[in-house]
């Protein structure tokens, strides 16, 4: 993909970066890969699974960049690799958001670098 | 190739034009990284900097680079002449495949940075170590090695012809070779010398011969030094080569006797009593006159601070204390060794402040360069700080060396960075596509919602491996776009800041890769490190 058309891209994607909320949910997969590509939208497809009891929600991480956190602690300590996706999921999202701060500050001029 | 370096970067003058006090939004953002990318492809477009294309050599205008791939290629044996054209025509892409199969590499006719120019490197480049174990293949010595090894024996003195092909006798040389290392050096080795990597890495490492000859005992026998000074005198010749001195590498034979007519007849000498300043004064005048390798070593200790009597003295008289000449060469190799990019950095940038009305001369001299670009960095560099100690830094000007330095830091950086910025856009794809890298279809899947929140979804039976798999795949994807960030970013800002001092256009772009050079073998090691996890990120 060519910058010009990664950026109009990026442009769109980039909305709230103040907030990074991770959920992670156990259940038939198949069910929300399917919605990603059928007429619902994903959002639609998840909550159907979450009503028909196909998917049900393990953990929850809200991070708000001014401090402030949320964390849903479930009753039974889940899988590790379910707690390793569920990090993973957050520490990616943490990280991107940080890069894009970064690419803000340095190219915006928030900052510059002597 | 005419560079007016107070022209260029429109693209990135007008988006610090317009929006430098404008609020901080997305739209500023994405504005300047596509006009700075603009710009280097424009300065990459007009011949500024011209990194070897990654495939498709018909586009390349590095006229330099393709000389040199054509000149090694001729040295090598593989092209009759070398016509010094700087175009790739059907003779060289033949040559090139050619090398190729010798070599054991994928054969597609081009010079490419990810294979075939690290392995022209590493064969004829004075400077690249050499990695033996890919020149083997069943204990048997590569063709395209055994090339090399002949040229290195030629450029050392001890064959008198270069290669011509892979079946020619290398056995004799390599016994020379052998013979003089133990007399010069006092190493004796049980094994026979060969085509074995003992041997060959003796050979090929330049670095080592002389520190060697730098450390040679004073008395050297006639014997030895009737066998030897050849080998002495090309080791000689190729670090003079390697530091920008006006000499070739190579074509000094050791054994053919110097006819140096006199008025009364004729006298025959050795080439090693001409160096042991054995001749007369008139046969003096005509060493003087007719040997480029007494006029470098002239001028190299000129540029060492000697008066021109010393230097002389010391270049007529070579072979009687040929150890100094290599330990000054040896010193700065050490000593450069201990100094970083962000010194080299600020050395330069320095020097470049101080001389930007010069900066149009490098380009002029780019054409000269031929492989000298690619190979000596670090011995040119020990030469530029002994040029600022001892000579003259207030009357050094932007002459060959200066522009090897100040072309080859700076496209450096621009390799760099404009790899980094040619990735960019996969990168930002991979993180703001819904489906984010690392999900499969039956384990895990990591889904970014509008808002940029995650969900995650794991399959009740999936394989706890291909979750951590996938886990794995995500969190570098995420480093990977936070580095693409960094690099980006800094990039931008250093320019920023060059551009808020006053300089602009394409002054300002040197300016800038030479100072964000200090990290750029930083941003070179994460690009391999990366490059192994995503081998596709740098093809698209």
């Amino acid at each position: 993909m060519s910058l010009k058309n990664a950026l109009d891209e990026l442009k769109n994607a980039v909305g709230d970066l103040t907030s990074l909320e991770v959920q992670t949910y156990i259940g038939e997969i198949d069910v929300v890969v399917e919605g990603q590509t059928g007429s619902t939208s994903f959002e639609d497809s998840l909550k159907k699974a979450k009503t028909d009891g196909k998917i049900t929600l393990q953990l929850v991480t809200k991070l708000n960049f001014d401090g402030d956190g949320i964390v849903l602690v479930p009753a039974s300590a889940p899988a590790d690799y379910i707690q390793q996706a569920h990090d993973t999921a957050l520490k990616a999202g943490n990280d991107v958001r940080q890069g894009l701060i970064a690419l803000f500050a340095d190219v915006i001029g928030l900052k510059t670098s002597k | 190739m005419n560079i007016d370096f107070n022209q260029g970067m429109p693209r990135l003058s007008a988006a610090f034009d317009s929006t430098g006090y404008g609020p901080v939004t997305m739209e500023r953002l994405c504005e300047r990284i596509a006009a700075t990318q603009g710009d280097l492809l424009e300065a990459e477009g007009k011949g500024l900097f011209v990194p070897l294309p990654k495939s498709k050599p018909e586009r390349s205008k590095d006229t330099s680079r393709i000389k040199t791939i054509r000149n090694r290629l001729f040295i090598l044996g593989y092209l009759e002449k070398d016509t010094g054209r700087g175009n790739p025509d059907d003779s060289l892409k033949e040559a090139i495949r050619a090398f190729q199969a010798e070599a054991g590499l994928d054969i597609d006719g081009w010079v490419g940075e990810q294979e075939t120019w690290p392995a022209l490197q590493e064969l004829v480049s004075f400077e690249t170590p050499i990695d033996l174990s890919k020149w083997f293949r069943n204990d048997q010595a590569l063709p395209a090695l055994r090339r090399a090894v002949g040229l290195r024996l030629f450029v050392l003195g001890v064959l008198p012809n270069r290669p011509r092909s892979p079946h020619e006798a290398l056995g004799s040389g390599l016994r020379t070779f052998g013979q003089i290392w133990e007399m010069l050096f006092g190493e004796s080795d049980k094994t026979e010398p060969g085509l074995t990597t003992e041997w060959l890495r003796r050979l090929f490492d330049m670095d080592g011969i002389t520190h060697r000859l730098s450390m040679v005992s004073d008395a050297l026998s006639r014997e030895t030094l009737n066998i030897s000074h050849g080998f002495i005198i090309n080791a000689a010749k190729i670090e003079l080569w390697l530091m920008g001195y006006r000499v070739e590498p190579g074509g000094y034979d050791m054994i053919q006797q110097q006819q140096l007519p006199e008025p009364n007849g004729s006298v025959e000498l050795t080439g090693m009593d001409i160096w042991m300043r054995s001749a007369t004064a008139s046969q003096y005048h005509k060493i003087k006159r007719n040997f480029k390798f007494y006029k470098a070593l002239h001028r190299f200790w000129i540029d060492n601070g000697y008066d021109d009597k010393t230097a002389d003295s010391m270049s007529v008289g070579f072979l009687k204390d040929f150890q100094a000449f290599f330990r000054v060469v040896d010193q700065e190799l050490q000593d450069d060794a201990s100094v970083g990019e962000a010194e080299r950095q600020i050395e330069l940038e320095k020097f470049v402040l101080k001389r930007k009305d010069q900066l149009p001369a490098v380009y002029q001299k780019v054409k000269g360069f031929g492989a000298r670009i690619w190979d000596g960095a670090r011995r040119v560099w020990g030469w530029f700080r002994r040029m600022m100690k001892k000579v003259s830094q207030k009357v050094l000007e932007i002459g060959t060396n200066m522009s090897r330095i100040i072309y080859g830091f700076a496209l450096g950086s621009f390799t760099v960075v404009s790899d980094v910025f040619g990735a960019m856009g996969t990168m930002i794809q991979w993180v703001t596509n819904p489906v984010l890298p690392g999900s499969d279809k039956k384990n895990v899947l990591f889904r970014r919602d509008f808002d940029n929140d995650i969900y995650v979804a794991i399959d009740r039976s999936a394989e706890s491996g291909k979750v951590a798999a996938g886990c794995e795949k995500l969190e570098r994807t995420a480093q990977v776009f936070v580095f693409g960030c960094r690099v980006i970013g800094t990039f931008v800002s250093i320019l920023a800041d060059v551009y808020k001092t006053g300089w602009t256009a394409y002054f300002g772009l040197v300016l800038a890769l030479i100072r964000i050079r200090r990290i750029t073998d930083k941003i070179r090691n994460l690009i391999e490190a990366y490059q192994q996890v995503f081998p596709t990120l740098y093809s698209t």
